[in-house]
């Protein structure tokens, strides 16, 4: 069975749905903006912020906000956004919820929130909680795989559809900036004090941001009546090599390509852009050219969207994965924001300004701590 | 400064989790980032919040880190010269 | 009434280490959840003999849990929680990830397959199952390490491996069980 992409949404720094997202891509607005972090003992730092007040807004429509974090809430409206243009039942025993998110409610660890129980702390509880909103009957999945939980999530639904076990497949990717996660990448002097730069030369640093996705992938064509873009599947592979830096060599990287390019029977030739892990640290962006390189991908245009909505974690694979299929769509391959004199250690072809172009196979990447790496095609059904 | 280098190898040890060293296997000129102890990036991220939360002592400068952190004695010198 | 930490898990995983042989000192860098794994995985495969048949490239690992990170979490938190003794630490941060027991296990073993790390209120070996089947079926992954490894903050441990591998390969289909997620739900509640 293939994996039809039925719907999406989009909720960050630059709107709260796919479309006004992609218009700010296309005027080229990033969301990076310095910001304040009440517990981080000095100065501001470049981070992507979803609009709380808006969020508020948006979901008081839905339910009490005094009974769900900013996370729940941005996951809850996001899918109900995305269901609103599809007549999937989400409440039905043949529809699965896959969660991906790396650090789900953190934000509650030492917060005098007594409000919410110490369960809220754990990933299920908030994947049941927001499956439940949706009257689900199945208990959910939550992928939790460092910075490509994302892909993961869309390669678990896409691989659990083929074997028929559910039909439709929501598959939400979340995660909110937090005291937590600042701290922590700051205590790796991986944050850049500017807004990152992808491939750029100077990139000095990666910022981190905020935000939602949520995709539904369906086995029934016939639900995806316009365009039809399936999600033809992936791979992942590990390094194998150290805890937090990347392979020198991009090892991980280049085997997920390659798997991801044998799993679908596909050719190389046949990619016609990829949509990079563009972080803007000096070590991921080598390794990813080095890993792009080694896989004769070297000519394929390739952008990163990190200097538009930041790093968003658990929910980059699939926030990314959507403006994929938003540029596959508008036939828009979208600049790489945050480059302007590309410099990597391998020469690879940075998308830097903002063109028409038909893409008919996409490539989607990620790699993450752990020395994992991902990668998955989307391709424009009823060209084979 | 014996006392200083002392400690820190002591020191050293617990923070960065070298259970299987003692204070004898450690030379104090040997480069830290060499074979020897097998310390890689994270212990260098490490040894600068060690020197901060312990010693006071700030290390901004990457290129600046790492000589300061290239070996047991080149960091008990720079604690001396920051605390006098 | 306040509930408290069993001291034991540390020592007893130290003392795990100490008598497997095994030399490798990056295993006390690791946090608790990863020196559960990591030990887990090392008698799953007997220190690597087990995995002896296959290329490491087509090992993969999938691994759940209920906690995910959560223990070395409130270790992290803990580095940032007071404002006057701030001392974020890179490597607690670092473990703040659950797949990171997958990466100690796949760099012992150079183990550069596929892996995924799912969280789940309980034990779904039916998914593990499907998803670890499909593996097998349409990659060219030809041996699977999968299982539950979980920790609470309060050092309440469970952690079972299973070495997945196909009726074809040379193994050990003497001892070896069909894999389903019947089997694994009987091998799980024995060891409860």
């Amino acid at each position: 069975m293939k994996s039809y992409i039925a719907a999406d949404n989009m909720i960050t720094s630059l709107g709260f749905s796919t479309s006004e997202n992609m218009q700010n891509l296309k005027a080229g607005n990033g969301g990076v903006q310095m910001h304040t972090i009440p517990e981080l003992p000095n100065g501001k730092v470049p981070l992507s912020l979803v609009n709380e007040e808006r969020l508020e807004q948006l979901f008081s429509g839905l339910a009490d906000g005094n009974h769900y974090t900013k996370l729940e809430k941005l996951a809850i409206s996001s899918i109900h956004a995305a269901s609103q243009s599809t007549e999937i039942n989400l409440a039905g025993p043949e529809t699965l919820f896959i969660l991906s998110t790396t650090k789900g409610n953190i934000e509650l660890l030492g917060s005098n929130r007594p409000e919410f129980g110490e369960e809220r702390q754990r990933l299920w509880s908030v994947a049941h909680l927001v499956s439940r909103f949706f009257k689900n009957p199945n208990p959910p999945l939550v992928v939790s795989n460092a910075c490509i939980s994302g892909i993961l999530a869309l390669l678990t639904g896409q691989r659990l559809i083929s074997e028929n076990r559910y039909r439709h497949i929501v598959v939400t990717g979340v995660d909110i900036a937090t005291h937590f996660v600042v701290s922590g990448f700051q205590s790796f002097k991986a944050l850049s004090p500017n807004p990152c730069k992808p491939f750029d030369s100077n990139r000095d640093g990666l910022s981190l941001g905020e935000g939602v996705g949520t995709v539904l992938l369906t086995s029934d064509a016939a639900l995806c009546p316009n365009q039809r873009l399936v999600v033809r599947g992936g791979a992942s592979a590990n390094d194998a090599n150290h805890i937090s830096g990347p392979s020198r060599d991009g090892e991980g990287l280049f085997l997920a390509i390659e798997n991801t390019i044998r799993n679908t029977s596909h050719s190389r030739e046949q990619i016609d852009y990829i949509s990079a892990h563009g972080t803007g640290t000096r070590y991921n962006d080598n390794m990813e050219s080095m890993a792009f390189h080694r896989a004769g991908l070297d000519t394929v245009p390739v952008n990163s969207l990190k200097g538009y909505f930041g790093h968003t974690l658990g929910a980059a694979g699939i926030l990314e994965t959507i403006v994929c299929f938003q540029s596959m769509r508008e036939r828009r391959l979208l600049k790489t924001k945050g480059c302007e004199d590309y410099g990597t250690a391998k020469p690879i072809n940075v998308i830097q300004e903002t063109q028409s172009a038909n893409i008919t196979h996409c490539l989607k990447v990620a790699s993450g701590f752990g020395g994992c790496n991902a990668g998955l095609l989307i391709s424009q059904d009823g060209t084979f | 400064m014996e006392e200083l280098i002392k400690k820190l190898k002591s020191q050293i040890i617990e923070e960065l989790a070298l259970e299987e060293f003692t204070p004898d296997d450690i030379n104090a000129d040997d480069p830290l980032f060499g074979d020897g102890l097998g310390l890689d990036s994270i212990d260098a991220l490490s040894l600068v919040v060690v020197l901060d939360r312990i010693y006071g002592i700030q290390i901004e400068d990457p290129e600046a880190g790492k000589e300061i952190l290239y070996s047991i004695k080149t960091i008990a010198e720079h604690i001396q010269k920051h605390q006098s | 009434m306040e509930e408290k930490i069993d001291a034991g898990l540390p020592a007893f995983l130290s003392s795990v280490y100490k008598t497997s042989g095994l030399k490798y000192p990056k295993f006390y860098k690791m946090d608790l959840l990863s020196k559960l794994g990591f030990m887990t995985s090392t008698f799953l495969v007997e220190s690597g003999a087990l995995l002896k048949p296959y290329d490491p490239d087509k090992v993969a690992i999938v691994v759940s849990n209920s906690e995910s990170s959560l223990e070395t979490d409130h270790n992290y938190y803990n580095t940032i929680s007071e404002p006057d003794h701030y001392y974020p630490n890179p490597a607690l941060f670092v473990y703040t990830l659950p797949n990171l027991l997958i990466g100690e296990i796949s760099i012992k073993y150079a183990l550069k397959g596929e892996s995924t790390f799912f969280v789940s209120r309980q034990p779904d070996f039916e998914t593990l199952c499907t998803y670890c089947s499909w593996l097998l079926q349409n990659t060219d992954t030809q041996a699977v390490m999968t299982g539950w490894i979980d920790l609470d903050p309060l050092h309440n441990y469970e952690s079972i491996l299973f070495l997945i591998e196909k009726q074809d390969q040379p193994a050990r289909q003497e001892n070896a069980w069909p894999f389903t997620s019947n089997t694994m739900t009987t091998l799980y509640r024995a060891i409860n």
